[in-house]
């Protein structure tokens, strides 16, 4: 590849990426102060009152949970990023209905709706990049429990469409 | 005769003050002011700057002139109430020139009790269209102050009938009120003296600080004189709750927590000094979170009433109100906070209490 092609295509990377900043993921499920982490977020729920604040709030744990479901997928712990993908997509569900809220309020939500719509695009883009490295399903063993099957490509697809804005 | 035209002579520095402050009314405002103020303060700043100086100046002088009085025993308890009366009544109605923080209290009180947001979460510039960004310093910034302040906004907010302008009085008038309760207090905690009532009531920074910028620390201290003021009555368990409530107000007073605790360990006189310490303490670390800022002082200046007898406070206190109200000079002058503002303002803190102090200790050589 020439080193012109290769800028343009660096370049096109660049402007088709969005440019929204997703989290590090802190604590991982596993680790003994994961449980801490969530109460702390369930606690944090009652400190987010009002839209903007519940917004912000869903907002920032739909990237949380994304980051953490898509550390587990690239550790293979398939059943744990999938629990992590689906609490993500409620969050981020969630967060939509309080922007609702907000301009029912009579709240201006321009901002919030174009960060929401880049955070939309940043999580497909995360989402989507997933899908090329795994496989359409897996069959999961547990030591002791009978085996079942992740349907992967199909909840990655379902995340990816719940973000179509 | 004379006690009427000195209060004249008062009352027409501090008309003049208030006139002067509404130079410093923003462009965009809801407040028309006087073009010919307006071009005095942002056009003639040498001027601005001198004028501003002259107003301190005067203060001190009536502030000497006051103490003068009050340790001669020539005042009386009706020409002391009289003087601040009027200086609350005057004062009241100036506009807070030298700082935006009262803009702030009324936009975090609008965040939490009109949008029915978390301010800790939510900032004010995130509201589009909300009229007080025009003109509000900091819109950008999550509530500063503890969660008490804000819940007890709610009064002058409400009062404030969802009108700015006068949002801004109803706040200012709020603010007196504790100043009104904490020259009571400081009356009653010193048995009725008046070299300490006069030392707080007409402190050129007390006055500036909480009567033209309405600053909520003399919320916090009121708190904590209530919260001597319950020690010393031995309710101890209502004067560490009034003492939360001063924490709840700005955190500064949390250093004084331990001490109240313990309190039965220490004698009175012991408990103000140990206490005007500390704060001096919080004060000079206050640059840890952000920088010193003249109203900070106020913490210490109302135990330090109580302490009429201790000179060496006493020009501490007389040394650090005047350089901290020298603070502003540079600003008014450059109209910049970079460049060589930052390096004057620590000039005009330090040097004159550090002369204050020099003076001190050159008397007590002398003696």
């Amino acid at each position: 590849m020439s080193a012109g092609k290769f800028k343009n295509l660096l370049l096109a990377a660049v402007l088709i990426s969005s440019p929204y900043v997703l989290p590090y993921p802190g604590l991982m499920p596993g680790n003994k102060l994961y449980p801490v982490k969530q109460i702390f977020d369930k606690l944090m729920q009652y400190w987010a009152f009002g839209s903007f604040s519940r917004y912000k709030y869903e907002l920032a744990l739909a990237d949380k949970k994304l980051v953490e479901a898509k550390t587990l997928f690239e550790y293979q712990q398939y059943p744990l990023a999938l629990k992590a993908l689906v609490d993500s997509n409620v969050h981020f569900q969630q967060a939509s209905k309080f922007l609702e809220q907000a301009k029912r309020e009579g709240k201006n939500i321009t901002q919030k709706e174009d960060i929401y719509k880049l955070a939309a695009k940043k999580h497909q883009e995360v989402l989507e990049n997933l899908e090329h490295i795994l496989p359409a399903s897996f069959i999961w063993q547990p030591e002791k429990k009978s085996a079942s099957k992740l349907e992967l490509k199909a909840v990655l697809e379902e995340a990816i469409r719940l973000r179509e804005i | 005769m004379k006690f009427k035209l000195v209060l004249l002579v008062y009352c027409l520095l501090l008309i003049f003050l208030a006139i002067f402050s509404y130079g410093f009314v923003d462009a965009n405002f809801p407040l028309r002011t006087s073009p010919f103020l307006y071009n005095l303060v942002h056009f003639h700043r040498p001027l601005t700057t001198g004028i501003y100086t002259f107003f301190i100046i005067s203060l001190f002088g009536f502030y000497f002139y006051f103490l003068n009085k009050a340790h001669s025993g020539k005042i009386s308890i009706h020409q002391v109430k009289t003087l601040i009366l009027f200086t609350v009544g005057i004062l009241l109605f100036s506009f807070p020139a030298f700082s935006y923080d009262i803009f702030n209290y009324m936009a975090t009180a609008k965040v939490t009790f009109f949008y029915k947001e978390n301010p800790y979460l939510v900032m004010p510039i995130e509201f589009l269209g909300e009229p007080m960004l025009k003109f509000m310093h900091a819109a950008n910034k999550y509530a500063l102050y503890a969660p008490f302040w804000i819940l007890l906004t709610a009064i002058p907010y409400f009062l404030g009938l969802g009108r700015i302008v006068l949002t801004v009085f109803t706040f200012k008038t709020f603010v007196a009120c504790f100043y009104l309760i904490s020259v009571w207090l400081i009356w009653w905690l010193s048995a009725g003296n008046f070299y300490s009532l006069v030392f707080f009531a007409f402190n050129p920074l007390v006055l500036i600080e909480t009567l033209v910028s309405g600053h909520n620390d003399v919320v916090m201290m009121a708190f904590a004189l209530i919260s001597i003021y319950l020690l010393f009555q031995k309710r101890k368990l209502l004067s560490l709750i009034s003492l939360f409530a001063s924490t709840g107000i700005k955190y500064a007073t949390i250093v004084l927590i331990p001490l109240f605790i313990f309190s039965s360990k220490f004698k009175k006189d012991k408990l103000i000094t140990y206490s005007v310490w500390l704060m001096f303490i919080a004060f000079l670390l206050s640059p840890l979170r952000e920088e010193i800022y003249s109203w900070y002082f106020i913490w210490v200046i109302s135990f330090a009433a109580l302490l009429p007898k201790h000179k060496f406070l006493f020009w501490l206190i007389v040394g650090f109100s005047f350089g901290l109200l020298l603070r502003y000079t540079p600003w008014l002058y450059f109209r910049n906070w970079g460049g060589l503002t930052p390096k004057i303002k620590t000039l005009t803190t330090f040097i004159p209490p550090g002369i204050a102090l020099f003076g001190y200790f050159l008397k007590l050589d002398h003696r």
